[in-house]
Parts: C-alpha cells; sequence; structure tokens
C-alpha cells in the first residue's frame, strides 16, 4: 500500500514534471521556467523580506533591477550575469550555498534564458496583471442573510480526487459556510467540499499552489479563500467562487506557505501573511499590493476581519495580538495578553468583541471599544487551537486537550464534546449551528451535534478515489438497507407492543370503575339484602308453625274424630253422635285438605329465605373482592400509563430512525447516482 | 537483483583482484568488528581488515583480502557488509598475503523486520546531518523557526516538536516523501543549512518510513545505546595518501548491536594530518597524530592515528631510561619516529630542578657544591635532598590554595581564610596521603573555625557551582554543559551531571554567634531534579554506581570513593597535575579539560603514572621523585631534527615561564632584597601568601591567580607589555638592584669585577659566563670609571634576559 503512494506520488511529479517541460516548445521564460526553479532552490533567502545581498528572484522586474552590489543578470551576456556565475559555480559564493551545485539542466535553462534577453514570459510580453476572472468587489457591505439561496456549487464539482493517499494529515484548514450547508476541508493540494446537513461528499476544488492550510468563507459566503502552500518554498491566497467551483484570483508572492488569510466583509480586500511576518494586503480589484505591515516579529498565524469590515486583527506565533484599520493598514489597536502561538481569531457577530485562541492554553474575549481584555478562560490544557464564534453568539473551541468546547457569548462553558484520539485543531459550525466540526491531528473532520456535543459522524479529509466510493457508497447502501429492515421489524414490535399496552389499560381501567361502583353501592344493597333475609326467615317460621299447627289440628281432630266415633259406634245410633262424627269427619277432612296448602306455602317461604340467604352472601363476596382492587388498581393504571411514553416513544424513535435511514438511502442513492453520473479523471489515482 | 549462488558450501567473495600493495608481508591480520552480530533484516555489519607490519605500520587491506563466508546459508557478504540470511551462527574467513584469521557470525531473526524507532532510527539522522548543532536547528531558539535539542538531548521534545508543534507543517502523514522536514534535509525545497541528504539515501529512507508509519513515539522501555565501539583502535598510516576506514558499533541494554558506522558522526582532532570523511575513511596528510572520534547518541569515541611521511627511514638513538616514564615516553617516540633530545648538563639541570622544587634559584654555594660533587647519583642526592626544605611543600601549598579557592571575601571572613590555608599547609608539610586530605575536605562538617576544612564548603555554595568545581579539581572534568544538554563532545550527560549533583543537594550551613563563623553540617534533606521531565536524581558517582545513600551522608560517600581507585580518574588526574608542574605540559592538556575528545598524548604513560601513584598509597613525594628523576624530565631544551617540532610527546625539554610568585621570590633572591605582604613579616616569600584577595603590582601583572575559579587558566603565563616594561623600567630591577645594593657589598669585599661578573651569572643563570660574554662585558666594565654603575647596569642586563625570565 504504501508502495502504490509512492508510486502515485512519484506518478504525480511525473505529471507535474511533463506539465513543466511542456512549454519547452515555447522560448525559456521567467514565468514558465525560470521562477519555479527560483521558487526550488533560492526565494528562501532572496525573497522580498529576507532580500539577501539586496537580491529578490521571486519578481521580474527586481531580478532585473538587481542585488546591492549592482545588476545580476545581463541580457545575452551569461559571463557578465553573476547569477549566473555562481549559480553554475564559475565564481564565488556558489549558489545556492551549503548545497551541491544545481542540476546541469537547470544550468543549461538559465543560461540560455540570459542569452535569449530575459523574456518574462513565452510571448515576450510583460506579464499582464493579475486580474480577477470576476466582479469580486461588493458596492456595501451587507450584514446578516444575503437576498436569494445560498449560494452552494452548481455545477457538480470534481468527484475524483486530485491526490489519493491512504492517510490524511492534520486538518488545519477548516471552514464553513455562514449560510450554506457546506463545509470546506484542507486536503492534500486539493480542498474537500461537504454538505453539513445531509454530511454528503460534494467533490474538490484544486489547490495545486500545494497545502491549503486556511480556509474562509466570504461572509456572505459566495467566495472560498484558501491560503497556503508549500512549506520553504511559496504561499499564496486563491479566491474560488463557489456556485462555479471556479478559481478566480491568486493573490501573495510569499516564499513559504501561507498560514492565515481573510477576505474583508466588502470583498474588496485579501490580507495574508505567514512565516515571513509580515501581513500583506492585496486588492481584488487588480490583484495588486495594497499595504505591507511589518509589525509583527514572528510568523502571521490568524488573520480575520471584523463583521463590518472596519477593522482586521492578525495574530503571531509569538502571541502577537493587533488590530489594525482596514483601508490603510494603520495600527488601531496592540492587545496584549496573550504569550505564545495564537492559533486563531474570531469576531463576534456584532464585532464589539474579538475573541483568540492561543497556545498559551487561553480563549481570550477582547472589547473592541477600548482594546481591553474582557475575559480570559483557560480553556484547553496544553493549547487552544481551533475557534469559532458563530453568528448565534456560541463559541466553539478545540484544543491539545484533545476535546472540544462550546460556551456563551460571555464565555461560560456550555458543554465539552466527546474527546478524539489525538489533538483537536481546527473547528467550524455549520450555518444554523446544529452542527460542529473538529479537525483532528489524524486528518479526519469528527462532526458533532452542537446541542449535546455527540459524535455524529467522520469525514476524512483524504477522499477515496470515485470508483472506490461508487463501490463504498453501494456497501454502504446495503448495509442501510440490512439497517432498515431490521428496524423496521423492530418498529413492528415495538407498535404491536404499544398497542397491546393501550387494551390492557382500557380493561383495568374498567375494572377500577367497577370495583369503584361495586364498593360504593354494595354495602346499601347487603343491608337490604339482610333485611330481606329477616323477612323471609320470619314468614318461613310463620309458615312453619301455621303447617305445624294445621298438623296438630289434624292430629286433634283425628282423635277427636276417634273418640267420637267410639262414642257413636257405642251408640250407634245416636244420630247427634253420628252427626257428631260426620261433622267432625268432614272438620278433618276440611284441615286435611288445607294441609297440602300449608306445606306448599313453607316450601315457597323456605325457597324465599334460602334465595334471600344466597343473595346475601354473594353480595357479601363481591364487597370483599372489590375492596382490594380499589386501592391497587390505580397503581396498575399508573404502572401502564407510565410505560405508555417509553412504548410511544420507542415507536417514534424508531419512526424517526426508519425515516432518517429512509431519507439516508435516499441521499445516499441519489450520491451514488451523481457518482455514476460523474466523469472519473482521466488519470484518476488509485489507492 | 539476481544472485548467481556458486555451487558448494561456501560462496567466496573477492572483493577486488589483489595486487600486492607491500612488497614485505604483514606481521598480523586484525579484523573489525572482532565478532559480527546482526539482528533483525535490516540489520547489516560492515567489516574492516587491517595489515600490521613489522615496523608497526598499519593497512586498510580489506578490498584486498579475500573473505569467506562459512554457511552462505546464514549471512552474505555485499559491498563489504555482513547481511543476514538465515538465523544462527557461522564464521567469517579472512585471508591477506598469507596471514588468516576468523570473526564469528551470529544471525539473528534474520526475516524479522524491525519497526522504525524514533529515537533509534530518526534522532541519530539529524546529529549525523549536523541539524541539531549549535549553530542550527540545536540553537536555544532554534533557526528558522524550528528548534532540535542540542546534539539530541531531548528525544520526546524532538518528537513533540517535529510531529505536534506546528500540527500539518513539518511532517505530512498523507505524502511523507513531501513533509516539510524531508523536502528541506534534501533541498527539494530552499533551506538555508543547505542539502542535507538526497532522495534515495538512507537518512531520507527512514526519515519517510518513519512519517509514513504515523510519526510515532517509540514505546516505553525501548532500547538505549549503552556503549559504542570505534574500530580500528589505533592506525599508524605510511605516507600521505593513504587511508583507512573506520566502523562504528553500538550495544544496545537489549544486548543488541548495530552497525553505526553510517549514523555516527566523525571528527578529527588534526585535519593536516588526518582527515577524516563523513563516512569514517580517514585519509593521511602531514605527518603526525590525529585522534579521530566518532559521535553517537550520547557517546563520544575515538582513536589514535599516526601520519608517518612515505618511507621513512628512522633508528631510535640510545637514550637512558630510568624507569618506567622514560620507556612509555620512548615507546611512543619510537612510533612517531622521533628523536628525543640528549640529557640537560648539569648546570641546566641545578636550575631546572631548584625552581620546579623549590621555586627558589640555587645559590652559588650551592652550586659551587653541586658542580664539584663527583658521584654518579649526584641528581638524585639533590632531589632528595630538596624535597625535604620547606619551599618545596609551600609551592604545592600556593598550588592547592588555587585550586581550592583559598580567599577572604565579603562571605569568608580573613580569619577562617587563614585557618583554612594553616590546615592546607599542615596536611601538605605533613605529607598525608592526597587521598586522606581530599577525603577530609570533601566529607567536611563543622565550623569554618574548629574544623577550618569546611571552608571549601563556605567558599562557594552554589549546589551546581560546587558539583562542578568537584570535577574539575579532582576529576578534571569540565561538566558545566551538561547542566542544559548532554556533553556534545564528552560522555557526560545531563543524567550524569544532576545524579553528581545529587551528592551536593544535603549540604546543611548555619550562623553562630561569632558572625565570621559558619557551622558546615549534613542537613539530611534536599534533592535534585532533572530540569527535563523533573524527575527526582539519585546520587550516582560521576562515571561510576549508584550507591545506597539512605541515612547516609551524601558528601561522605561521595569523597570515599572520589578520592580512591574506585574512581578512575582521581589518581590519573592529580598525576597529570604534578606532571604538568614539571613539563609545563600535561599528559592532557589542560589538566582540566580532560575528556573523550582531548586525549592524553600517551595514554598508557598517564595509566601508568597513576597506577603507581595509587601503589604509592597517593603518596605525591614519590610521584614527584619518579618524575623528575627520569631522563624525560632531564631532557635538554634543545631539539635536533626529528623532534623540533613535536610540542606534545616531551621528547624535549620545554623552554616554560615561570609562575607570579615564583618569580618575584627569584628576583628577591637575587637582588637580597625584602617583600613585605599584608599578614606576613618582612622578607617572606610571595609563595607564602595565604590569602588569594592579597596581591601587588607584580604579581598582577605576572598572571597571580586571582582564585576566583578553579580552572587551571587562573594562572596566567602569557607574556604582556606590561610585564616587559615592568623588567625593564619598573622598580622590580633597577630599585631592586640598588635596594639591595649587591654589587655594592661585593665591591666592598673587594671582589675584581671578574668574579662580581661570575657571581651574577651564577646567582641568576646558574653558570658561569661564557668567554665571549665575559670578555665583552668585561671591556665595557673597564671602559667606565664607576665600576659599581656599569656592573649594576650588567646585573639589570641579566635580569633582563630571556635566558632568566624562563626555566628551562
Amino acid at each position: 500500500m504504501v508502495r502504490s503512494i509512492i508510486l502515485l506520488v512519484a506518478l504525480l511529479s511525473l505529471a507535474t514534471q511533463s506539465a513543466v517541460a511542456q512549454p519547452s516548445a515555447k522560448k525559456i521564460n521567467y514565468q514558465d521556467h525560470i521562477l519555479p526553479f527560483f521558487q526550488d532552490k533560492c526565494v528562501a533567502c532572496h525573497n522580498q523580506d529576507k532580500k539577501s545581498s539586496g537580491v529578490i528572484l521571486n519578481s521580474y522586474s527586481k531580478v532585473i533591477e538587481g542585488g546591492s552590489s549592482g545588476i545580476i543578470v545581463k541580457a545575452g551576456d551569461p559571463e557578465g550575469s553573476s547569477l549566473f556565475q555562481m549559480v553554475a559555480h564559475k565564481s564565488e559564493p556558489f549558489m545556492p550555498p551549503k548545497s551541491p551545485k544545481v542540476a546541469d539542466t537547470s544550468i543549461v535553462m538559465l543560461e540560455k534564458w540570459i542569452k535569449e534577453g530575459l523574456l518574462e514570459t513565452a510571448d515576450g510580453k510583460a506579464l499582464a496583471l493579475n486580474k480577477p476572472t470576476a466582479d469580486i468587489a461588493l458596492g456595501t457591505v451587507r450584514r446578516g442573510k444575503p437576498d436569494g439561496p445560498p449560494p452552494m456549487p452548481e455545477k457538480p464539482l470534481p468527484l475524483d480526487p486530485l491526490v489519493v493517499t491512504l492517510k490524511g494529515n492534520a486538518v488545519i484548514g477548516l471552514a464553513a459556510s455562514p449560510w450554506a450547508p457546506l463545509l470546506a476541508v484542507g486536503g492534500q493540494k486539493q480542498i474537500v467540499l461537504y454538505n453539513t446537513d445531509t454530511m454528503e461528499y460534494l467533490g474538490v476544488l484544486p489547490f495545486p499552489d500545494g497545502f491549503p492550510t486556511v480556509l474562509k468563507f466570504s461572509r456572505n459566503g459566495g467566495f472560498l479563500l484558501a491560503g497556503g502552500g508549500r512549506g520553504g518554498k511559496n504561499g499564496s491566497a486563491t479566491l474560488f467562487n463557489i456556485k462555479t467551483g471556479q478559481k478566480v484570483l491568486t493573490v501573495g508572492q510569499e516564499s513559504d506557505a501561507v498560514l492565515a488569510a481573510d477576505i474583508s466583509p466588502d470583498q474588496t480586500r485579501i490580507a495574508l501573511g505567514g512565516p515571513s511576518k509580515v501581513v500583506r494586503v492585496y486588492s481584488t480589484v487588480d490583484g495588486k499590493l495594497l499595504h505591507e505591515i511589518k509589525k509583527h516579529t514572528d510568523w502571521i498565524t490568524s488573520i480575520e476581519y471584523s463583521p463590518d469590515g472596519v477593522l482586521f486583527a492578525s495574530g503571531d506565533r509569538s502571541g502577537n495580538l493587533f488590530v489594525w484599520e482596514s483601508h490603510n493598514g494603520k495600527e488601531y489597536f496592540t492587545l496584549k495578553g496573550h504569550t505564545n502561538y495564537i492559533n486563531n481569531l474570531s469576531w463576534r457577530a456584532d464585532g464589539n468583541i474579538l475573541a483568540s485562541v492561543s497556545e498559551d492554553a487561553s480563549l481570550k474575549l477582547w472589547e473592541v471599544e477600548n482594546g481591553t481584555l474582557v475575559k480570559s478562560i483557560p480553556a484547553h490544557a496544553g493549547g487552544a487551537q481551533g475557534l469559532v464564534f458563530h453568528r448565534d453568539g456560541t463559541i466553539v473551541t478545540s484544543g491539545r486537550d484533545k476535546t472540544s468546547k462550546s460556551w456563551k457569548s460571555d464565555g461560560t462553558a456550555i458543554l465539552t464534546m466527546e474527546p478524539l484520539t489525538d489533538l483537536a485543531l481546527r473547528v467550524a459550525v455549520s450555518h444554523d449551528a446544529v452542527f460542529a466540526f473538529v479537525g483532528d491531528w489524524n486528518g479526519n473532520v469528527v462532526a458533532y451535534k452542537l446541542a449535546d456535543g455527540k459524535k455524529v459522524d467522520v469525514l476524512p479529509s483524504n477522499p477515496p478515489t470515485l470508483k472506490a466510493r461508487v463501490e463504498l457508497s453501494a456497501k454502504e447502501i446495503v448495509l442501510l438497507r440490512e439497517q432498515l429492515s431490521k428496524i423496521s421489524a423492530e418498529l413492528t414490535t415495538a407498535k404491536t407492543q404499544d398497542a397491546k399496552l393501550q387494551g390492557d389499560l382500557a380493561t383495568t381501567q374498567k375494572s377500577l370503575t367497577d370495583a369503584t361502583l361495586a364498593v360504593k353501592d354494595l354495602p346499601a344493597k347487603i343491608k337490604q339484602l339482610t333485611a330481606n333475609q329477616a323477612t323471609a326467615l320470619a314468614l318461613q317460621t310463620k309458615s312453619t308453625s301455621e303447617l305445624k299447627a294445621g298438623e296438630a289440628m289434624i292430629l286433634a281432630s283425628t282423635d277427636s274424630l276417634k273418640k267420637i266415633k267410639e262414642q257413636s259406634d257405642k251408640n250407634k245410633l245416636d244420630a247427634v253422635l253420628a252427626k257428631n262424627v260426620t261433622a267432625a269427619q268432614e272438620k278433618l277432612d276440611k284441615l286435611k285438605l288445607e294441609l297440602p296448602a300449608l306445606q306448599k306455602a313453607l316450601q315457597e317461604k323456605t325457597v324465599a329465605y334460602t334465595a334471600t340467604v344466597a343473595g346475601l352472601k354473594d353480595a357479601q363476596m363481591k364487597l370483599i373482592a372489590a375492596t382490594p382492587l380499589v386501592p391497587a388498581l390505580p397503581k396498575q393504571i399508573d404502572a401502564m400509563q407510565k410505560a405508555m411514553p417509553a412504548a410511544q416513544a420507542l415507536v417514534t424513535t424508531l419512526t424517526t430512525k426508519v425515516q432518517d435511514l429512509e431519507k439516508q438511502i435516499g441521499t445516499k442513492e441519489a450520491s451514488l447516482q451523481r457518482y455514476k453520473k460523474a466523469q472519473p479523471l482521466a488519470n484518476a489515482p488509485k489507492s | 537483483m539476481k544472485i548467481s549462488v556458486l555451487s558448494g558450501a561456501c560462496a567466496i567473495l573477492l572483493f577486488a583482484s589483489a595486487t600486492s600493495i607491500q612488497a614485505i608481508a604483514p606481521v598480523s591480520i586484525a579484523v573489525f568488528p572482532p565478532d559480527v552480530n546482526v539482528q533483525s533484516a535490516r540489520g547489516k555489519q560492515r567489516i574492516i581488515v587491517q595489515a600490521i607490519y613489522a615496523d608497526g605500520i598499519t593497512r586498510d587491506v580489506t578490498a584486498q583480502a579475500k573473505v569467506t563466508i562459512s554457511d552462505p546459508k546464514i549471512a552474505k557478504i555485499v559491498n563489504l557488509e555482513v547481511l543476514p540470511v538465515g538465523d544462527g551462527k557461522c564464521s567469517i574467513a579472512v585471508e591477506f598475503e598469507g596471514k588468516t584469521t576468523q570473526v564469528p557470525v551470529d544471525v539473528k531473526d534474520a526475516i524479522k523486520d524491525r519497526p522504525i524507532s524514533f529515537k533509534l532510527d530518526v534522532m541519530p539522522i539529524f546529529l549525523r546531518n549536523g541539524c541539531n548543532q549549535g549553530g542550527c536547528h540545536g540553537a536555544a531558539r532554534g533557526k528558522d523557526g524550528f528548534r532540535l535539542s542540542l546534539f539530541g538531548f531531548d528525544p520526546d521534545g524532538d518528537h513533540y516538536r517535529l510531529t505536534r508543534e506546528l500540527n500539518g507543517r513539518r511532517i505530512n502523514l498523507a505524502i511523507p516523501e513531501e513533509s516539510l522536514v524531508v523536502e528541506k534535509s534534501t533541498g527539494k525545497v530552499p533551506h538555508t543549512g543547505g542539502q542535507k541528504f538526497a532522495v534515495g539515501e538512507q537518512y531520507y529512507n527512514d526519515l519517510v518510513r518513519w512519517v509514513d508509519a504515523g510519526g510515532p513515539q517509540d514505546p516505553a522501555g525501548i532500547a538505549t545505546p549503552v556503549s559504542v565501539d570505534l574500530f580500528p583502535k589505533n592506525a599508524l598510516l605510511d605516507g600521505k595518501g593513504s587511508t583507512q576506514q573506520l566502523i562504528v558499533r553500538a550495544k544496545y541494554s537489549d544486548g543488541s548491536e548495530r552497525d553505526v558506522t553510517s549514523l555516527a558522526l566523525f571528527l578529527s582532532s588534526n585535519d593536516s594530518s588526518g582527515k577524516v570523511s563523513p563516512n569514517g575513511l580517514v585519509t593521511a596528510g602531514d605527518r603526525g597524530e590525529a585522534f579521530v572520534m566518532a559521535r553517537f547518541s550520547t557517546f563520544t569515541v575515538g582513536v589514535p592515528f599516526i601520519v608517518l611521511p612515505k618511507d621513512l627511514k628512522f633508528s631510535f638513538p640510545a637514550t637512558p631510561e630510568k624507569n618506567y616514564i622514560d620507556t612509555l615516553v620512548n615507546a611512543k617516540l619510537k612510533n612517531l619516529r622521533i628523536a628525543p633530545s640528549a640529557t640537560c648538563s648539569d648546570e641546566v639541570f641545578l636550575r631546572r630542578i631548584f625552581i620546579d622544587l623549590t621555586g627558589m634559584l640555587p645559590s652559588v654555594e650551592e652550586y659551587k657544591t653541586f658542580m664539584a660533587n663527583k658521584s654518579a647519583d649526584k641528581r638524585e642526592q639533590l632531589v632528595k635532598e630538596l624535597m625535604e626544605r620547606k619551599e618545596f611543600s609551600e609551592l604545592w601549598v600556593l598550588k592547592w590554595a588555587e585550586l581550592l579557592q583559598i580567599r577572604s571575601s565579603n562571605q569568608v571572613s580573613y580569619k577562617a581564610t587563614l585557618l583554612y590555608y594553616n590546615w592546607l599547609q599542615d596536611r601538605i608539610a605533613r605529607n598525608v596521603p592526597l587521598n586522606q586530605w581530599v577525603q577530609e575536605l570533601l566529607g567536611a562538617n563543622g565550623g569554618t573555625f574548629n574544623n577550618p576544612v569546611t571552608n571549601y564548603y563556605q567558599n562557594e555554595t552554589d549546589i551546581l557551582k560546587v558539583t562542578e568545581n568537584v570535577a574539575q579539581v579532582f576529576m578534571g572534568m569540565r561538566i558545566q554543559c551538561a547542566q542544559c544538554h548532554n556533553h556534545p563532545f564528552d560522555r557526560w550527560t545531563m543524567d550524569d551531571y544532576y545524579g553528581f549533583a545529587a551528592f551536593f543537594t544535603q549540604i546543611g550551613r548555619k550562623r553562630t554567634d561569632d558572625p565570621r563563623e559558619l557551622v558546615v553540617f549534613n542537613s539530611g534533606s534536599g534533592e535534585i531534579n532533572h530540569p527535563l521531565g523533573g524527575r527526582r536524581m539519585a546520587p550516582k558517582y560521576l562515571g561510576g554506581e549508584t550507591p545506597d545513600v539512605v541515612g547516609k551522608d551524601r558528601r561522605g560517600l561521595m569523597a570515599e570513593w572520589l578520592a580512591s581507585p574506585k574512581n578512575p580518574y582521581f589518581a590519573t588526574n592529580l598525576s597529570n597535575m604534578v606532571w604538568t608542574h614539571f613539563f609545563g605540559l600535561g599528559i592532557i592538556n589542560e589538566v582540566d579539560d580532560v575528556r573523550v575528545s582531548n586525549p592524553p598524548s600517551n595514554s598508557e604513560l598517564l595509566q601508568e603514572l597513576g597506577k603507581k601513584f595509587t601503589e604509592y598509597n597517593y603518596d605525591f613525594k614519590r610521584l614527584v621523585k619518579d618524575i623528575v628523576l627520569s631522563n624525560s624530565y632531564q631532557l635538554s631544551t634543545q631539539a635536533n631534527a626529528s623532534n623540533e617540532s613535536d610540542t606534545k610527546n616531551f621528547s624535549h625539554s620545554s623552554i616554560r615561564r615561570i609562575k607570579a610568585e615564583t618569580f618575584l621570590d627569584c628576583i628577591s633572591q637575587v637582588t637580597e632584597t625584602k617583600n613585605k605582604f599584608p599578614g606576613l613579616p618582612l622578607g617572606a616569600r610571595a609563595v607564602q601568601i595565604a590569602d588569594g584577595k592579597v596581591s601587588n603590582y607584580f604579581l598582577t601583572t605576572f598572571g597571580r591567580a586571582t582564585r576566583e575559579s578553579v580552572c587551571s587558566c587562573e594562572v596566567k603565563l602569557d607574556p604582556t607589555l606590561s610585564q616587559s616594561l615592568h623588567l625593564l623600567n619598573g622598580d622590580a630591577t633597577t630599585q631592586r638592584i640598588t635596594q639591595g645594593n649587591l654589587i655594592g657589598k661585593l665591591l666592598k669585599d673587594k671582589k675584581t669585577p671578574e668574579e662580581i661578573l661570575d657571581e651574577i651569572y651564577v646567582r641568576c643563570l646558574s653558570r658561569m659566563p661564557s668567554a665571549d660574554e665575559k670578555t665583552k662585558v668585561l671591556a665595557l666594565v673597564n671602559a667606565e670609571k664607576d665600576k659599581k654603575q656599569v656592573l649594576e647596569d650588567a646585573f639589570w642586563a641579566v635580569l633582563n634576559t630571556r635566558e632568566y625570565m624562563f626555566n628551562h
């Protein structure tokens, strides 16, 4: 794998070499041939800042002008050109010093260039001014949301990265558009763009000058400024039009990588700085250098314009922090307090407070009315690195303690986000302040939900090739679909459970109603039934005694009949007696006739009584049963009611998840379609 | 690449077609390293073959020797390097012009790769390529915004600075080849320090490999180098242009060994005789000696090179060898093809031995007695007699008073100073063995009045200063560098420095009722922390072990170790100090600048002196006797053709300046004048002055030590214009001649001008005037009426001769 990268790099350098070699058909000229050579070998010392021996080699006019001991190149006369003599080791001091002689091809090229008359460009015409390809400047500074839809890339960007690496390098260029869901990440000779709503990869912007070290969106989100370069060699800042993805302007001819840059809110100026210790301000109208500020004593590490564009602040590696007037580059304030490398600066939306973070571990808030320090917070042990003062007043910082933190605009801490595994270097906050993005030492950008500090995604600064991405994307979709079906199943289960819970609750609630009613009514009914039972018992008793009386009378009547009959039998003819017998017989018969009625009555009464006994017992049992239910059931109901939101929430969550997944799948599928449709690079590097 | 494998058990590699370069066969051959140990697939070991000839000449015959590996399944040889093939042991047979030798080879983990290590692989790159030297990124504030620790004393800090100080700049994990540190060192982008190495070189590959691995820090407990060897151990090169390759091998704490020739930094003490290339190839130049060193990690090791003119014809003259000193001095001279001068005359010896042993000139009587003595051992007799004189011990009290900085100041009372001086005088007068009184001194506790030796800890109260002074005076080590970084040209690391300083952290000091007195005691508490990381340092003898100090007086322990045979530097350093007194030049010079990169001019001699000194139970008088009775001490200053350019091998006596006190005493002696110094009676000698603060114009002008530091450079022997003017016009000569009225007295004694002239010569120069001198001076005397004036002028003239002003 490593080998393949080396191979890739070799291929790339081959590519660049052939790109340089191409114009060999052209005449040797400064712009195409000599300047790149000087940048490789000479400009570390012979630049506008160091000016060793008064010689500046990264500007054509300065080369012609010469150094402190006169001209260094004489058209048509290599022998009379001290520059050539020294480089060719024909006269001392040999250049470059302490190094072997440069390649013969370079010496031949230099000689030819001098012989052919020191051409500046291939066609021999002076280089045109560095004019922007479009109007950049705004008439006025407009604060707040610009008109129209937030600027997003309108044309599809190249999706195949220009450089593919297995690993990323520490992310130090990171910015989010203030109005659009767009995140820019500094990668390897390219800027990687992501959508902050969907975390979707949008493509790359090429930065062939080297490595982008600082990224800033213009205040209306219409442009992206990328500063950077090759350490020890060259540095510049390039402005990209977000809608078209095109470069519109490149300014700066630093001899080392640009480390800090910003575009003014009215988009008329670009300020930049780096190891040269000089802040240079360029016009975006014609690309001309407007001001050079030489007050800093160490590398310029951070620059930011105030929201109204009246001021801009710059910080350096030693902890010096200055505020300048934009229109003339004059000093406005010296903000003394930091003792070490200032990593980032950010203005509050109203322009009254400037925030700064430094390797001295502190986050400092400066009031810009009088230039005083308002608050100094020991934000990140070991050194504070990243800083964003979002429009909504939230401050987000990151640092060497591997964490990122959010603060209220007065500097009170809100929360600390989940820590990373290595240094947290830069932060950006999405346009809607929903997500914070943290660039880390390992080359990834970790997305956090700002509200709870939870990690939500990881966006690499080293995107894979289009081909790999298509495969990866397809795989991801398959995985997402698997996840979706699993979660859908979970949702179904959850829904069933929720329904059951609801049914159970209704039943229980009815039982409670019933029990409550029973406890309320039954005592009265029992009383009534008790009374009824007594009555029935009395009736039964009465009926029994009546029956007994009847039976006694029958017995008595039978007795008396027998006596009468005996008497009559003895006096058979005694009619009276006979009559008496008949009468007695009749009476007995009558009595016997009445007995069944009595028996029946008793039976009825007994049945009635038994019924009342059963009724009472029933009522009593019911009461006993209902009484404990009254206090018990509400608890059950309570539990059920409590369980209800969780069940419902689960359903909601799962539903949301399902929806999210469906949306993600939708996005991914759309992306996949986009990737599939996109044109891969002809010589796409392989990872 | 294809390697044709030779059939048979062994593969024979011929390095080059052997052409006979020496008609005579060598007496032996040596192969370095003496054993080859290769670990891991990346392991390798370069070998060199040295042929030694009968006359001591050596040649690098690696390219001509026939080298055979006994088992090609274990190792192979490519480009003079032994490379691993498979695990196991075998041997290398080396044959050159009939001489053979064998070297064992041990290969381990032949197919296992070793992970890249920051400390073992990357840090040496910065040292070798000069990145972390003082003028570049090793400067305290770094260079062009990037700092490395000086000579790599702080690898953890360097790791931080490379990987995480300026994130995203110095290393590029994504494209390691385009890391700034790589592009700068290969000159791909402009670099103030120029191109240090090229793409594809080992340094480049290792640096890129490290970045590619993610710029990892080493796991805790990674092996550290414990010793470094430089091969061959010596070389005697024959003629300009002959070469000798060096190899450097490091041993690590895990027992492994590595060929670090490509990572070591080579230096030569003398480029014109032996210039060493960055890759360790020494090329002979002009005749002379060169000490060639290799620095790796915290180690500096060196080998002596001698370069002779091609095919020099030389035979060593018969030279008396009185004792071991002569044997060893002559052995070195033989190697150098230098003939020593002849033994000096009795007159020269007399004057020299008087000045060196007593700080006085011989009197006329002493001169006459000695010259009249006909016995064979008269020099020995004289030495014996002089060493018993009190002047002998006074001279050494002066020497030690300088080193112990006996000097009153605002902090140190005059009383304490005097008592301290008396203590020292007593020890030296009684000839107490040096180790005894040094132990007493360094372990001292008590009041500065009651036990005056404690003044040592009153004079200097700074812990680090005391540490440095003890090392410098008693061990000859200047360890000051190691206070802030590992010593760049010696073995001392910050660990050594602070480990030694830990012995001096528990010196308690308190006042008594007498404000002039201080009590020094063992406070039993106090520690010192390492400035990097703040870890507490356990007391460790400088170059020795870490003793158990719990509950003990740390200084006592240290003193016991320091002034004992356990300390390898004590005896040799003191012997060298004594030697320097008699030769005006140390075997290691300066005497208090002992370091690997400043080797002894005759290591065997120094070791032997130290050994004898220890055997004599540190009786320095015996050592002095050995030295002054050696023929080497008694050589003439007259150089011969072969030794006239020699300045360090004691092939002839050197003409030495006389130190201020002795010189003043000599002037007083010959002019018969008296001096008055504060606190001393009239007529006392300058060497008797106790307090370093006391001085006079003469002594200051002639470079008397101020005793403000322990440096041997305190005594200044450089000539100055004011010295000359003072002798010509000042009160040191003219006024003293008048004041002493020697000529007047002699004239009064009716001495003839000739006799007076003889007396002046004998007094001042310990010799009779030559006939020529006599004729010329007497002509002048006879032409003048005022004999006293003209003779005094002659006296003045003799006092202003260089012959008088020097010890020769």
